[in-house]
């Protein structure tokens, strides 16, 4: 582990471009993620978050531009990183002859630190019957048997997409206790897309918004809360709106709607302080529809 | 809701394109029907008979049409509305009548309105059965409607086609057209009463199927399959020498599908419905004595040999080439587990593990199917010449498969309009074959019918490299073969 | 104490490392956490509310270097002895600032008279 923290960044993306039937899912998406780093990736539904992710992993050939993973070329990975690379697809379809057993048994022999305690102890705690094959069982049951399939190879690199849609509360808190012991005590490197926000909160050390292809915010995620606002000005004041807003939106009755963003000094743009002006500070999900409404 | 609305229900699901096509359809079906039975005798011969099969033809297609009611009412009774699951079947009844009387006078036209009108009434019944009869029973039913054109079969079991003018005719069709009808009329009704849901998609209308599996066109149809077969039904995987280092198996295991390494006791179970279909056709002929059997014998064994595995070959291979397709343009599902791995190498070595467990694959099931039928040829003809001829067409296959794994893995696959034109000639092709094997000897050989087969051969293995050329270099170009197809 | 003790909202606008400072500020301030009371693991905490234990360990560094806790060897943190003393009346109002100012800024938005709103406070209060 320490071999690979040290020389490179668990995943780098540059420049990445891509689109389907001239439709652009990427348009320049620059990305480096580092060692133990938990990253939130939120979008809309089509904003280009799997587009991304399967660029990432070296599944699609972008048209353009590059990805590392564990500093090598994500489209050709030799065995040294899938070895500590984990991946769970937003719907779960490998395998489905297989029993949850059968299967975990047989994809364990190709990680070299499988934890077969930890696929079976979990298989029994999330109650997923380990004698049907995998076609029978619910979406739920299926992706919890992925989700172990991921972390019992003991991985470097998880990514995960859309991991807590098809799981109930209980089980996708499980998750998310795992995901965050993973990345703060193993150091392990965590990318997780989802757009149901308030899970990537309680786990996300760094947040990246995606929006029509591009990655329009990419920060701590405390600091994605403590450094935006959100600013209304009263229709009279929009001539002094600040020009740098990370959005800006016009209402009806002619006041405006913007997300601000403090200066090096920690200080709001100057016309917060003016009569009428209201500064909202803002959840992730506000700030999230704020940029991507 | 008034007498015009529900006579236009059926058309309110169709684009306005597709209406208007539907409308110059109908008009080119009547109109033509209509000027055939007007025409004077000595112009055509039976033109009467020609127009009676254009109607027909017309009915059955708006059987199809008005089944498309069951949408609608199945969405009402969803949506909890009973005055519109009414209206859809008020609908239906109030159409087929409008287009009976439609047809009524030209009933009266044809000369033969007792025929003519059984005719129409087969045809109308043919469409809604296709369209509403559960799907298990449809491939059944087209199955014994084509026993008899399966010239070595329909012999043997002395089948002979009711025509017009058997007296029995009458009685035949009105009994099919009462039990199509009858069995509409259930299965609209179950579907009604319990919903969609409960039942299995085997017994759904083949309408519903359609309009299901529309809407969810990626769906990989071995998957959605296995999640309809019961579990004892399910393959069941030999995991045994798979792993690191085992490489056709472990590809094998995770390609799935008609790859899978299965028990020998799951095989068993499932070349069961095979091995009785076998069992029916050949135990009465082996029991059967006389001066017959030896000819009998001989038809049958041609027509297994030749149309037999020749389907067979031709079933299996459009399986695995659909089933690689559907994975390849899935990307998240199978594909991204096999590029991420570990232990099935890099780049060009991926490559060559795939291609070889996917070739092995293929010629392990393949060239002993072939051999079996090459020889059976030979043996029941002495004929060398009919055995080339067979290992000629039936090559076809294979090559075939070799340029769509190709065409696949290297992301060039053929435009869909391209395919279904393949796929009539290679059922040509085939059914060229099992006329030249059961009409049998030299003399049929130097005839058209040869000449066809053999110039159809020729292109079919000319495209079949050039597909598989055009494809393996893509392929070359690519960092691995796991890319999806988009 | 207890880890569940702690309330952690995700969804709020404010941090979830800023939350539970502010929340060993409250119940150090009040008495309600004594000197030398062990605080649960950073482990405990993460376990518990299935947050990031990195959040957790920066609330808690940021509170030692306040002086509210201190690391004890073998025994993780505890609530450090200088501040077991109950804080000045100031130090204490200063924790009020934020929920008054939010206050204040709902009264301007109701036009609300100061005297009302204060009478209101003092009845609440129980004066």
């Amino acid at each position: 582990m320490a071999e690979s923290s040290a020389a490179y960044p668990p995943i780098m993306v540059r420049g990445l471009r891509h689109s389907y039937e001239a439709h652009p899912a990427l348009r320049g998406v620059d990305l480096q993620v580092r060692q133990g780093t938990v990253l939130g990736l939120i979008g809309r539904n089509g904003a280009g978050k799997s587009t991304l992710i399967r660029a990432l992993l070296g599944l699609l050939m972008p048209e353009a531009g590059s990805a590392w993973v564990l500093g090598e070329p994500a489209l050709q990975l030799t065995d040294r990183v899938k070895e500590r690379l984990a991946y769970v697809p937003q719907q779960p379809e490998a395998f489905p002859w297989l029993t949850a057993e059968q299967m975990l048994r047989f994809v364990g022999q190709f990680f070299p630190r499988w934890d077969a305690s930890f696929a079976k102890d979990t298989l029994s705690r999330w109650s997923i019957p380990s004698t049907r094959p995998l076609v029978k069982l619910s979406p739920g049951e299926r992706q919890r048997v992925e989700l172990i399939r991921a972390l019992a190879s003991r991985p470097e690199v998880l990514v995960l997409d859309e991991p807590a849609a098809a799981l109930d509360p209980v089980a996708r808190r499980d998750l998310l206790r795992e995901v965050a012991l993973r990345a703060g005590e193993d150091g392990c490197t965590v990318i997780f897309s989802s757009h149901i926000v308030s899970d990537l909160e309680r786990v996300a050390s760094q947040v990246a918004l995606m929006h029509e292809g591009q990655l329009r915010l990419h920060c701590e995620l405390d600091a994605a809360k403590e450094r935006y606002a959100r600013l209304w000005l009263p229709a009279q004041f929009t001539a002094v709106a600040p020009a740098a807003a990370l959005s800006r939106r016009a209402q009806a009755d002619g006041s405006l709607t913007l997300v601000v963003e403090r200066d090096a000094g920690g200080r709001w743009p100057e016309v917060v302080q003016m009569a009428g002006a209201r500064l909202d500070a803002l959840g992730l999900e506000d700030l999230f529809v704020e940029i991507a409404a | 809701m008034n007498l015009t609305l529900l006579l236009a229900m059926p058309w309110a699901g169709l684009r306005t394109s597709l209406r208007r096509v539907w409308v110059l359809f109908s008009l080119a079906c009547l109109g033509g029907a209509l000027a055939l039975f007007l025409e004077r005798p000595g112009f055509m011969h039976q033109a009467w008979s020609v127009a009676t099969m254009l109607l027909a033809f017309w009915l059955a297609m708006m059987g199809l049409l008005l089944s498309s009611l069951l949408l609608p009412a199945l969405e009402a009774r969803q949506l909890s509305l009973p005055r519109l699951q009414r209206a859809a079947a008020l609908s239906l009844l109030l159409n087929v009548v409008l287009v009976l009387v439609a047809v009524a006078p030209m009933v009266w036209l044809s000369g033969h309105p007792r025929v003519a009108g059984q005719v129409l009434l087969l045809g109308l019944a043919a469409g809604f059965a296709y369209a509403l009869l559960p799907a298990l029973w449809i491939l059944p039913l087209l199955l014994l409607l084509m026993l008899p054109f399966w010239h070595s079969v329909g012999h043997l079991w002395h089948w002979r086609m009711i025509g017009p003018n058997d007296p029995r005719f009458i009685w035949v069709t009105t009994a099919v057209i009462v039990l199509a009808g009858l069995g509409c009329a259930w299965c609209w009704r179950r579907l009604l009463r319990y919903g969609v849901q409960p039942i299995g998609w085997r017994m759904r209308p083949t309408i519903l199927n359609f309009h299901l599996s529309a809407r969810r066109m990626t769906g990989d149809p071995q998957v959605l399959l296995a999640c309809q077969t019961p579990s004892w039904l399910l393959p069941q995987v030999r995991m045994d020498a798979a792993g690191p280092g085992h490489f056709p198996r472990t590809l094998r295991i995770a390609l799935g599908g008609v790859f899978l390494p299965v028990t020998v006791r799951s095989a068993a179970r499932q070349l069961l419905l095979p091995g009785l279909l076998v069992l029916i056709t050949f135990v009465p002929l082996l029991a059967s004595k006389g001066a017959e059997h030896d000819a009998n014998l001989r038809a049958t064994v041609l027509s297994f040999a030749g149309m037999g595995i020749g389907l067979l070959i031709l079933a299996l291979m459009l399986t695995r080439s659909a089933q690689l397709f559907y994975r390849w343009r899935r990307p998240d599902g199978a594909l991204a587990l096999l590029s991420l791995l570990p232990g099935l190498g890099t780049g060009a070595a991926q490559t060559t593990r795939l291609l070889e467990t996917l070739f092995g694959w293929m010629c392990a099931w393949t060239a002993p199917l072939i051999g079996i039928s090459v020889l059976a040829v030979m043996v029941a003809t002495h004929s060398l010449d009919l055995a080339v001829l067979q290992l000629i067409v039936l090559g076809l296959v294979p090559a075939a498969e070799v340029a769509a794994v190709y065409s696949t893995l290297g992301r060039r696959p053929l435009p869909s309009w391209a395919l279904a034109v393949l796929a009539v000639l290679g059922m040509g092709l085939f059914i060229a074959g099992d006329d030249l094997l059961a009409f049998g000897g030299r003399a049929v050989l130097s005839g058209s019918l040869a000449t066809f087969l053999l110039v159809g051969c020729g292109l079919g293995y000319a495209m079949s490299v050039l597909l598989a050329v055009r494809g393996r270099s893509a392929l070359r170009h690519q960092p691995h073969p796991y890319l999806a197809l988009e | 104490m207890d880890a569940s003790l702690l309330m952690i909202q995700p969804s709020a606008p404010e941090p979830i490392y800023r939350q539970i400072l502010e929340q060993l500020r409250r119940l150090i301030a009040a008495g309600q956490l004594a000197e030398g009371e062990r605080l649960p693991s950073v482990r405990e905490v993460a376990v518990a509310h299935a947050v990031n234990p990195m959040t957790v360990s920066r609330a808690y560094g940021l509170a030692e270097a306040e002086g509210l806790l201190e690391r004890l060897r073998g025994k993780g943190m505890v609530v450090a002895a200088q501040s077991a003393r109950a804080r000045s009346q100031a130090e204490r109002l200063a924790l009020l600032e934020p929920p008054l100012q939010a206050l204040t800024r709902q009264v301007k938005e109701l036009e609300l008279p100061a005297e009302l709103v204060l009478r209101r406070l003092g009845k609440l209060l129980g004066e």
